[in-house]
């Protein structure tokens, strides 16, 4: 209580008025100054306080709040001395200065410590400067972000005509929610427009085929438990009923733990390559039919050939039989009654009739040629046409014929056509250098035009070259029958073999000259026809 | 002890003329029955009777079988003839103007004996007749068949 008392008591002290001897001007000077200064004082840190109720973003705001404090502490010290001036309560003054002094000391300090800190703080110009270089870049960066723009948008629009003239749409659905969204537009040919769909709505699926969906559904359930994604073609019922087909693919999008989050993918519009498509199948098919119908034509024909030669081979050889029998037999039982020219006629009617029969052998072994199976393997030609030398050469033991034929010759092919085919061209050579008392036939493999071909080649009677281009049809004959006995069959029938093996034949010759005749059998023979 | 006996299956009349000269040059005993068509030849072996009657008469030494026959042909006649257990072991000689492989392989294939191609030259033909007839009536011992 003591130190109340004399805190807020005057003691024995004269009022401050007492020492400027109550002079009135004088005493009003310093009222009115230091009222003004105190006003003021008081005034500063209220203006402070509003400027902080404004601005939140002041730095170091606490060094204005001590400076107010400060402020405020000398106002009071000022409005001590006016109430000093009447009242001598000196030492609430002291501790009102005291109470100054500790905040100006502290002020003082604090702020000689944040000096450093403060000149951190830009200036103005650097702020102004700091602002203009934002703005630059923020210029610069908007610039790139148009230019940006600019290329994103070109490329969703390339994107969108691409998908357009494609029939594509792209989609993108959420797999928890069930919320897919077209982020491209489908098409026309598609039907449903962009914008968001889900199961419940049943967009999407209300445009499948029923009989598809089972199928698209089923893809999507599988590829969403262990697939990357699905790949699936299914119909769709556009808007007028029309059915159209849509090749649907997406990549399943997985969170870190393996489960499946979205779904990205597009549709196209293959309604198009499916019409193709069906119109290839369909053509195939009517091809397939029309070969089906044109085969069986030809194995009809086939078969109705097979029944003429079997009639052939049967029936015009029964007559001939009988000629030959009954003139053997008018020789043998009416030998007496004859005389030789009805002998010589007789023997003439045999020889015909064998030749007839002759003729009519070689024509079903030419047929035959034709229809027989075609069984393609390697054949030995050197060791086949060995063996047929060997059997010509014992029919006339007597003759000299010099045999060249070069070994190793091996050819794919129909190994029996092509040892008939042999025999026909080898015994044509025996037959027609047999008017020589020496002469040769050769067998061999030389190079023609690029490709090797397989000559058979004798020094015997030729032929004419003009009448090369008959040489190989049937009947066809260059030497009478006198000279050379003969059909006029086998050259056709080696023609036959040979275009069966795809395979080539022409002759060299001139008339006592000898003859070469040339073949080609390709290295993988196929058969020119086929049963 | 009967007289061998050569069934002759032949529709043509020369044919038959011809083949019956050749096989009388060998000059052993034997009968020649010629039949006309595929069905008279079946009448005439195995009777009209079902499988299980015996037979008519006896069967022949050996069958010459012309393959061209009306009604039922050669191979049809062979059919019957080895499908029915009184007459399968018995001899057949396929004697055809056809040397088509298809008729070789289909006869040989339902069990003929013999297939021999009638050839043109007459020569050739008494030759091959007179070869058929020793072989068959002399050298060849044909199966016991006891007729039930």
């Amino acid at each position: 209580m003591h130190f109340f008392s004399q805190l807020f008591g005057s003691g024995r002290f004269q009022p401050h008025g007492f020492c400027y001897a109550w002079n009135t001007r004088l005493v009003w000077l310093h009222v009115l100054s230091d009222l003004l200064i105190a006003g003021a004082y008081f005034a500063i840190p209220l203006v402070l306080l509003w400027f902080f109720r404004k601005r939140h973003d002041i730095p170091f705001s606490w060094v204005f709040l001590l400076f107010g404090a400060f402020i405020l502490a000398c106002g009071a010290t000022h409005a001590m001395e006016v109430w000093n001036l009447w009242h001598a309560q000196y030492w609430l003054a002291g501790a009102v200065k005291a109470l100054t002094a500790a905040a100006s000391v502290g002020t003082a300090v604090l702020l000689t410590r944040l000096i450093p800190r403060l000149l951190q703080v830009p200036n103005l110009s650097e702020w102004a400067q700091a602002n203009a270089d934002l703005e630059t870049r923020v210029a610069q960066r908007t610039q790139e972000l148009r230019q940006a723009n600019e290329a994103l948008r070109q490329s969703h629009e390339t994107l969108a005509l691409a998908q357009t003239a494609g029939k594509i749409g792209s989609w993108d659905r959420d797999v928890a929610s069930g919320v897919s969204a077209w982020t491209t537009e489908p098409g026309q040919a598609y039907g449903p427009k962009p914008g968001s769909f889900d199961d419940s709505s049943q967009l999407l699926r209300d445009l499948v085929h029923p009989d598809d969906l089972a199928a698209v559904d089923s893809a999507v359930e599988e590829s969403l438990r262990e697939g990357p994604g699905f790949a699936t073609e299914f119909r769709i019922i556009k808007p007028g009923g029309k059915v159209g087909w849509i090749s649907s693919r997406g990549n399943i999008i997985r969170d870190e733990r393996g489960g499946a989050r979205r779904m990205v993918g597009v549709n196209i519009d293959i309604t198009e390559q499916k019409q193709v498509q069906e119109q290839i199948r369909s053509l195939n098919a009517s091809l397939e039919l029309r070969v089906a119908a044109r085969t069986s034509e030809l194995s009809d024909a086939n078969k109705e050939l097979e029944s003429f030669s079997y009639s052939v081979s049967h029936d015009l050889r029964s007559p001939l039989r009988a000629i030959d029998g009954f003139s053997l037999a008018l020789l043998e039982d009416c030998s007496q009654q004859l005389d030789d020219q009805g002998r010589d006629h007789l023997r003439r009617i045999r020889a015909a009739t064998q030749h007839m029969g002759a003729l009519i052998d070689d024509l079903l072994n030419l047929s035959r040629v034709t229809r027989a199976d075609f069984r393609s393997q390697i054949c030995d030609l050197s060791s086949a046409a060995a063996t047929i030398a060997a059997e010509l050469q014992k029919t006339e033991p007597m003759r000299h014929v010099d045999w060249r034929i070069q070994p190793g010759l091996s050819a794919a092919g129909d190994c029996r056509l092509l040892q008939v085919a042999l025999e026909n061209l080898l015994s044509n050579a025996y037959k027609f250098t047999s008017k020589h008392v020496s002469s040769s036939i050769e067998f061999g493999e030389t190079q023609s035009a690029g490709a090797s071909a397989f000559f058979v080649r004798d020094d015997g009677a030729g032929f004419d070259c003009a009448y090369a281009g008959k040489l190989f049809a049937p009947f066809q004959r260059f030497h009478v029958a006198a000279d050379f006995p003969g059909t006029g069959v086998g050259l056709a029938t080696v023609q036959r073999i040979i275009h069966r093996h795809g395979g080539r034949i022409w002759a060299e010759s001139a008339v006592d000259k000898g003859a070469t005749f040339y073949f080609t059998l390709p290295q993988t023979a196929l058969p020119g026809d086929t049963q | 002890m009967n007289v061998k006996q050569v069934l002759l299956v032949e529709d043509n009349a020369d044919d038959e003329v011809l083949t019956v000269r050749a096989l009388k040059r060998s000059n052993f005993p034997f009968e020649i029955v010629v039949v006309r068509d595929g069905l008279e030849a079946i009448h005439y072996l195995l009777g009209d009777g079902p499988p299980t009657e015996p037979l008519p008469r006896p069967l022949p030494q050996v069958v010459l079988l012309d393959l061209k026959l009306p009604k039922l042909d050669g191979l049809g006649v062979l059919r019957r003839i080895r499908g029915d257990a009184r007459s399968k072991l018995l001899p057949v000689v396929i004697l055809s103007s056809s040397d088509e492989e298809q008729d070789r392989t289909e006869g040989y294939a339902l069990g003929v004996n013999s297939y021999v191609r009638k050839p043109v030259d007459f020569e050739e033909f008494k030759h091959a007749a007179e070869q058929l007839g020793v072989y068959w009536l002399i050298l060849n011992q044909p199966p016991v068949v006891r007729n039930t």
